[in-house]
Parts: structure tokens; C-alpha cells; sequence
């Protein structure tokens, strides 16, 4: 029997969610815009054995999956940016009842890129939708390719990803090399419960893995039409793409324009970074959610610089009241996982609200985590405060979804570091 | 005896939370309430009030003495409302599709709720069957209760099954500390019903957030559960003998948790007393297995001479003494019984001052009972606190293991040494390092976990040890 113990013992997520994900994006709300029908599709219930490459593709039994990518770049002058890419598949019939046409649209591909400089101009935000027909979009599995238009993360050489995006406003294009071993749901008992065993009759709704460290380097162009601007049109050739990280701390010349146009300048520059991948498929509705029943959710995932990375839950009464509840999924620098529960570490807001411009909505951006455990005190702060999602990305209530930096210390040497928070339930008229 | 443990289901503990005995303790006067200390020896008999065996049991596997709970919708799916594994007759309704350990009521505010009820540690699986009355030694009480009750907040949907909801986790919650313990099998149960008085007072019941008085210590003392089939012939409740006059009112106060007036007490008291009367007409299952006749008289005898005056005569003369045992004689861990009369007063004087005292008072004293051993078989781990994994053992200081685990979370009956199958360790929790190997471990150097004590059969040679445990068999 497995009472209530998805939670109590190792509760990453929602199981068996009925809400909408916290990815920026609401699979749920397209799916239903589309009058997708679940009919068909695999339940994502029950164990999954993973395998790679294989995994890292799309999953067409499945009706949803996510892509999302999250890192902290800086350039060669020490300026940081927020990186995050998430691509969503929609899947439109099940592979029993698909259209063999190229031109027939069996899924549906959203994607979302946010680009945004800790200081200064050059920042961008902009969301896709194609159908996965005619090589519009799609998502492939060998050599693995997930793309929606000109936005893309695909296999380079080896087990490196290569991500190009362009954009208005900015050129992206990076070689993204893991550094660790990916940490499967089942490996970190994530939704498995110490005591829920085979008796358990409720799952996820969602298979899930996580690329806990990428290593990025690459090229950013920034300044208008950069998309679409030639001379930085050879950059989406991976050849250029610099291969030696020395490459990466010569200083970059800044590529202007000289068209003498009155365009503003182009700058490109070298880019370097840690990002991680999270990789999720099954119900459209699964467990990301921010909210759920009476319950909010907030998510942390962390990369410190000596090598290590958590993934924390925060669970709190929507209403207020109550024993808020943190759970963080430690990794260690070989790739080893280890769970703590409450009683094991403490995070928490500290006393700082943003109030978003809206309506006054308060999000506690700056939290404090200790987990004695690991030596580990750090705070945690905005990269920037401005990273709502507008009301409507996330038909689920609006969230915070964003870049974080953190620094602090373990075992009472400094410690730096960076990550994604995700903050849920914080926003009036936000619950469900 | 002790009154209800409530728990969602036997290895599931992470829920397990909902209650049980207390462990009251000597006032040492100042208070406005009487409490007295008892000093060791016969325990008199307090007449009991009569009662309706059979609407006792009724009530029993169908109502509800923790007076809240979690929606059922919400129970349903989170649960995936698993199936009854053993079969419990007369369950009606709802509860005919529910865990036996799990009882499903509708409150005032319309919501059905589920709740933990007394026999999720009051009857155990033997042999494929639930035996109501046995009490479940391999419960798991190391998770964290506030994880569960919080978490399962994500299932509660709607305003009246959300506040019936928070109601319940609040005083989980409140209680949390005392509610687990670091070792599977050992129950928290006093120390959470102690912990649930100080939220309440005594007078009205009505419950404060706030602690009206001292909680009690956090660092729990191991308790084994004991049978329900000894209540007839027990005069005092509780391994210390201080559950006084009459027994319902203590084995009701589970209802602590939510029952927040005088008025709500006394409706469950009136059906509770049948519920007792239930409880005084079970007995002990048999010994399954072959016994040796021969050598069980033989037994029978060593018995006769070393055991019956502390722990009566069985078959056709049958008697029991209801001895208190003074600590310095039996010599057993003395911990449990010594915080009861030295450290507990306020507890008594709560108990002895409210509803549930009114005809019932709290005598702790500094002995144990020797309890009657109807079943004794199967009672396993032995002494107050489980020290002592086979009765071979218990008959046999110098076959004590120091540090020991059951074999497995499901051992067999080893009917060579009259206990579940366990293997010695030579190293204790620290040998670990995951906390789900460290809470098998039961290591008898910590306090309060002792297994000294009891060496009367230590005077025993193997043959004669060999005899008396066949007699043992038959009891």
C-alpha cells in the first residue's frame, strides 16, 4: 500500500498530476486548443527502462513531452546571462492511428527561448508553435534532434548537443557536453516511495530524466536582425563553432555592423557556461505543475561550481498555515544521488519580496538553503527579478520561472554557483 | 493493554500516526487534581463497566474513535484505494472496502473521511490471517508524518474537504515529533497520546495550538504492543500498572486527537464501553505447530515452581496474581517505568483532572506488571520494550543478542526458539548508512532499549529450559 507515501518518502514531483506544467509552456492548454484526444496514447504509470541514446528522442506513444534547458552563460567581458530553451511535443494522434504523410501534422512542437543578460540591453523572449509536419518541427531520435523552425538542439559529435536559435534580437550557438551521467526518475527514486513497492497504484503520469550538468561554449551574436544578418549567418555552421576552450578566453572582436544602415550594432561574443536538461514525457498534464489540490509547489535546481547539483522541492498550503515541506536531490560530483528530506535541511524564504508590476503580486526571489549534511549554506537571489511568466503562459497560475545565482559556503570554504527557481502560487488568483 | 494505536497500515507507517496509549505518571501534588503513586505488589481489581460484546465489535471494526481524517476522495487517490487484504467480517458500507487498518466516517461537515483506527497496531497478519488482538510488532514508525500529511494535501479538493483536511494535518502535525521513532517495530504511542494532553485542557479538551504545558521528551522509549486477550484478567493497564479504575476511558484516548470537547468524549465513551467488553472475550490463538505432551508436563512443572507466582496457573486452575513487579526484582530496562513516576507529573495530573479521568486514575509506580501469558508464543519480541527477540532468549540471558534485526520484514516463526526469525549484528546502527538499514537495527546498549532483566531462567539447564518452553507452547 503506498498511502500517501509518494511523499513521504521521496517526492519529487506531483504524482499522478491533473495540473498543468510549470514550464513556461501549457501543454495542457494547446493539447485542449487542438482537441487533442489522450485516447490512444501510452500511461506513463509504472517503471520505464531507460536507455540512451533512444531516450533522449521523442516518445510518440506518449501524448506529452518536454524538453527544457536551462543555463548560466558568461562572455568573454564577464557578463551573465540566463539561458533557457524548452521545447514541448504535442502529440496530436498515437502512432496506431498517425498519418504516414510528411505533410500530415501528427504532433504539435512549441518551443520557448529566453535569453536574458544580468545587466544591461540585448535580452529576448519568444515562443514558436509549428506543426511536426513537412520538417517544420519535429523531434528525432538517431542522431537525436528536437527543432521547431530555426531553433534547434540536436546531436553534434559524440554525446555533445548542439543548440542554435535565432532571433530577432540575438543569434545563439552553443556546443552543450555533458559532464555527468544522467539521473533517471527511478535512480533517484524520485517518485518511488521507500514503502510503496509493488502496490502502488499510482505513478507520476510522467517519465522523467535530468542532464545534471552540461559544459557550454559557443557564440552569442546580439543587435537587431540578428537572425537574419549575414555576416553572422556563417556562425550556424557548427564548424565555427570554437571546439578548444581557449578559444573561449581570448577576448572576442566585436563583430559591428558597418553596413552604415543606422542599424544598431552587432556584437558577437564568446560565450561559455553550465546548463542542464531536463527531459520529461508522458501526460500533457503530468507532474510539473506548480499547484495542486490544496498544495504549491516551488522548484529549485541548483548547480554549484565544485562540481555538485540539488534538485529541491518546496511544498506549502496554498492557504497558508502548516509545515512547509523540502525535499532536495543531491548529486554529487561522481554522479551519485542522495536524498534529503525535511528534517535533513532547511529552505526557506528570507525576508526580500518582488512585487510584480501587474498587480503587486509578492515572489519571494531570495531563499536561504542549508543542508548540514553537505557543509552547505547558500543563499539565493534573482539573476534578475523580471522573470514572471506573463499571465497566460501557464494557464495553471502564474509563476516565476527563472535564473537564479547562489553563493555561500560548504564546509566553510566559499561557494558559488547558479540555477533555476521556479516559484508557484505566489500570484493573486493564481490558484486553481 | 493499551488503548487504540491508529495507524494507516502496517508497513506504511509513514502515515502511521494516529494514537494510542499514554503513559501517565505521578503527581507529586500542587495540583487540583488527585494523583497517587503505587508501589509494587497486587494490583487490586476496580469493577468494570458492563457492555455489549457484539455491538462492541461492531463498533470496533466500523467507527471512528480518531474523530477526523483525510477526505476519502483524497485517501481514494492517493492511495489508489487498495483492496482489503485480509478479511474483516462485519465491516459495512465504505468500510467493507477499506484496509482493516483504516476506519472511513462521516463528520459534521458532511465529508467522509478516512482515519487510522485501533487495529492497525492491534491485530497483525498470522499465518494469512488477521488476528485482532495481536499486537503488529513490525510497524514502521520512522517516517516523517508531517511529509504525509502535507503532501497529502495535493489530492484534497473543495472548502469543507480542504478544512477537514488542514484539521487533520494540523494536529498530526502538532504531535509529529512524537509520533515516529528511529526503529521498526517500536511504538511511539505513549509519547504522542502525552504529547496530545498538552495541546488540550483538561477541563473542556478543547485544543490549543499553543502547548498548555510541557511536552514530553522527544527521545522515545521503544514499547512493544501488547495482546489485546489479557485484558480480562488484567486489573491495571499499561506495563507499569498505572491505568487505574475504569479501562475504557484509556483506551479511548486515541480520541484525543480531534475530539475537542467533553461532549463529543462522552458520545464515544458510550459506545466504547462495548468495544472493552469485546476485547474481554477474545483469546489467544493456538499453537499451530506439533507440541511434545511429554515434555510440555515436564514443563508444566518447572513452571509451577519457577514462574506461577508471578505469572499465575493456566488450564483448568486458572489464576492470575495482577502482580507489580518492583524494578529492583525483575530487573528489567527501568527507563520506561522511571520517567512515567519521576518526570510525568503534569501528565497525571491532566489525566486524573479530565473527562478521561473521572473514574479512572493514574498510579504509576517503579515495577512492571508480569503479565499474563495466554498466547505468549506469539508475542514476540519479549519484555516492555521488544529487547528480547524469542521467549528461548528471554529464558536464557546468555542467548540474548546485544544488537539484532528480524529476518527480513517478514520473518518466519522459528519454532525451535519461539520467536520470529531474526540475525544477530555485530555492529550497531552506525554500520549502516542508509537510514532504511539503520531502523532494523535493535540495539540494546541504548538507553531504554535494554534487555536485561528477567534471569529467573537462567537457573535453568537445557533440558529443563527445552520443557518449560514446551509448556510454553500451550499456554
Amino acid at each position: 500500500m503506498a498511502f500517501v507515501a509518494v511523499a513521504g518518502a521521496a517526492w519529487l514531483f506531483w504524482p499522478n498530476a491533473t495540473e498543468t506544467p510549470a514550464t513556461g509552456i501549457d501543454p495542457a492548454a494547446f493539447a485542449r486548443v487542438l482537441n487533442s484526444d489522450a485516447d490512444g496514447f501510452a500511461d506513463a504509470d509504472g517503471d520505464w527502462q531507460f536507455d540512451f541514446p533512444r531516450d533522449q528522442g521523442p516518445h510518440p506513444d506518449h501524448r506529452g513531452e518536454v524538453w527544457d534547458l536551462s543555463g548560466l552563460l558568461v562572455d568573454d567581458r564577464g557578463r551573465r546571462y540566463g539561458l533557457r530553451l524548452t521545447f514541448v511535443r504535442i502529440g496530436l494522434a498515437p502512432p496506431a492511428r498517425q498519418r504516414a504523410s510528411a505533410l500530415a501534422a501528427n504532433a504539435v512542437m512549441l518551443a520557448r527561448l529566453v535569453l536574458l543578460p544580468e545587466v544591461g540591453e540585448g535580452g529576448a523572449t519568444a515562443q514558436r508553435l509549428s506543426r511536426a509536419a513537412g520538417g517544420l518541427a519535429g523531434a528525432e531520435a538517431a542522431p537525436f534532434r528536437v527543432w521547431v523552425e530555426d531553433w534547434s538542439l540536436a546531436q553534434g559529435e559524440g554525446d555533445v548537443l548542439v543548440l542554435r536559435a535565432d532571433l530577432d534580437e540575438a543569434r545563439l550557438l552553443l556546443r552543450l557536453t555533458p559532464s555527468k551521467p544522467v539521473v533517471t526518475d527511478t535512480q533517484a527514486g524520485l517518485f518511488a516511495a521507500a514503502d510503496a513497492g509493488a502496490d502502488s497504484a499510482q505513478g507520476p503520469g510522467f517519465h522523467f530524466y535530468l542532464q545534471p550538468r552540461l559544459t557550454v561554449e559557443g557564440r552569442l551574436t546580439l543587435g537587431a536582425r540578428a537572425g537574419t544578418d549575414v555576416s553572422v549567418g556563417s556562425l550556424a555552421d557548427e564548424r565555427s563553432i570554437p571546439h578548444q576552450p581557449t578559444a573561449l578566453r581570448a577576448p572576442s572582436r566585436p563583430a559591428s555592423d558597418s553596413t552604415g544602415s543606422g542599424e544598431p550594432a552587432q556584437v558577437s561574443v564568446l560565450v561559455e557556461g553550465t546548463a542542464w536538461l531536463e527531459h520529461a514525457w508522458g501526460s500533457v498534464s503530468g507532474g510539473l505543475a506548480g499547484q495542486r489540490g490544496q498544495l504549491s509547489l516551488n522548484r529549485f535546481l541548483l548547480q554549484l561550481d565544485d562540481g555538485t547539483e540539488l534538485m529541491c522541492l518546496h511544498l506549502r498550503r496554498r492557504g497558508g498555515g502548516g509545515t512547509p515541506i523540502p525535499t532536495c536531490l543531491g548529486i554529487a560530483r561522481d554522479g551519485n544521488t542522495r536524498l534529503f528530506q525535511r528534517r535533513e535541511l532547511t529552505l526557506e524564504p528570507g525576508n526580500g519580496a518582488w512585487s510584480s508590476p501587474p498587480d503587486g503580486a509578492r515572489y519571494p526571489l531570495w531563499w536561504r538553503l542549508t543542508l548540514p549534511a553537505l557543509g552547505l549554506d547558500v543563499a539565493l537571489e534573482p539573476l534578475l527579478p523580471q522573470q514572471e511568466l506573463a499571465p497566460g503562459m501557464a494557464s495553471g497560475g502564474r509563476i516565476w520561472s527563472g535564473l537564479v545565482t547562489l553563493s555561500g559556503s560548504r564546509d566553510g570554504e566559499p561557494v558559488t554557483g547558479g540555477g533555476r527557481m521556479d516559484l508557484s502560487g505566489y500570484a493573486v488568483g493564481s490558484g486553481t | 493493554m493499551r488503548p487504540c494505536m491508529l495507524i494507516f497500515a502496517p508497513k506504511l507507517a509513514v502515515l502511521a500516526v494516529l494514537f494510542a496509549a499514554l503513559m501517565l505518571s505521578g503527581c507529586e501534588g500542587g495540583g487540583p487534581a488527585e494523583a497517587t503513586k503505587a508501589e509494587p505488589g497486587v494490583i487490586p481489581a476496580t469493577a468494570q463497566r458492563p457492555g455489549d460484546a457484539a455491538a462492541g465489535y461492531d463498533a470496533l471494526v466500523n467507527r471512528a474513535v480518531v474523530t477526523c481524517g483525510l477526505p476519502y476522495r483524497a485517501y481514494a487517490a492517493s492511495t489508489g484505494n487498495p483492496a482489503p487484504e485480509f478479511e474483516l467480517p462485519g465491516r459495512r458500507g465504505r468500510n467493507a472496502e477499506l484496509p482493516y487498518a483504516v476506519t472511513a466516517f462521516t463528520a459534521d461537515s458532511g465529508a467522509e473521511l478516512v482515519t487510522s483506527n485501533c487495529l492497525g497496531c492491534h491485530a497483525a497478519p498470522l499465518n494469512g490471517e488477521l488476528v485482532i488482538g495481536l499486537g503488529n510488532e513490525f510497524l514502521d514508525f520512522t517516517g516523517d508524518p508531517v511529509m504525509a500529511v502535507e503532501a497529502a494535501g495535493a489530492y484534497v479538493e473543495g472548502e469543507v474537504e480542504a478544512a477537514e483536511w488542514q484539521r487533520w494535518a494540523d494536529r498530526i502535525s502538532a504531535i509529529a515529533p512524537w509520533a515516529m521513532t528511529d526503529t521498526v517495530g517500536a511504538n511511539p504511542a505513549i509519547a504522542l497520546t502525552l504529547a496530545l494532553m498538552a495541546h488540550r485542557d483538561p477541563k473542556t479538551l478543547a485544543w490549543s495550538d499553543e502547548p498548555l504545558m510541557e511536552l514530553p521528551p522527544t527521545d522515545m522509549m521503544p514499547v512493544s504492543v501488547p495482546p489485546w486477550w489479557n485484558l480480562g484478567k488484567k486489573h491495571a493497564m499499561f506495563y507499569n500498572g498505572e491505568g487505574r479504575g475504569d479501562h475504557v476511558r484509556y483506551m479511548m484516548l486515541a480520541s484525543t486527537t480531534c475530539t475537542d470537547s467533553v461532549a463529543e468524549a462522552r458520545a464515544i465513551d458510550a459506545w466504547f464501553k462495548d468495544v472493552r467488553a469485546y476485547l474481554a472475550t477474545l483469546q489467544a490463538p493456538e499453537y499451530p505447530y506439533p507440541v511434545d505432551a511429554e515434555l510440555a508436563a515436564a514443563g508444566e512443572e518447572l513452571f509451577k515452581s519457577e514462574c506461577k507466582k508471578c505469572h499465575g496457573t493456566y488450564g483448568t486452575e486458572a489464576r492470575y496474581p495482577n502482580k507489580l513487579v518492583a524494578l529492583d526484582k525483575v530487573g528489567t530496562d527501568p527507563i520506561l517505568a522511571e520517567r512515567a513516576y519521576t518526570d510525568g507529573e503534569r501528565f497525571v495530573r491532566w489525566f486524573n483532572a479530565s473527562f478521561y479521568g473521572e473514574d479512572s486514575s493514574s498510579q504509576p509506580a517503579l515495577g512492571y506488571v508480569a503479565p499474563p501469558l495466554d498466547g505468549v508464543w506469539v508475542t514476540a519480541p519479549y519484555l516492555h520494550n521488544g529487547s528480547v527477540p524469542t521467549l528461548a532468549a528471554l529464558l536464557d540471558t546468555a542467548a540474548r543478542p546485544t544488537r539484532w534485526r528480524f529476518d527480513g520484514d517478514d520473518p518466519t516463526y522459528d519454532q525451535s526458539v519461539l520467536g520470529w526469525s531474526f540475525r544477530r549484528l555485530a555492529q550497531g546502527r552506525e554500520q549502516f548508512a542508509s537510514l532504511d538499514e539503520q531502523k532494523w537495527v535493535y540495539d540494546t546498549t541504548r538507553p531504554g532499549f535494554g534487555n536485561q532483566g528477567h534471569d529467573f531462567g537462567d537457573v535453568l539447564n537445557g533440558d529443563e529450559r527445552r520443557a518449560l518452553l514446551e509448556y510454553l507452547k500451550t499456554l
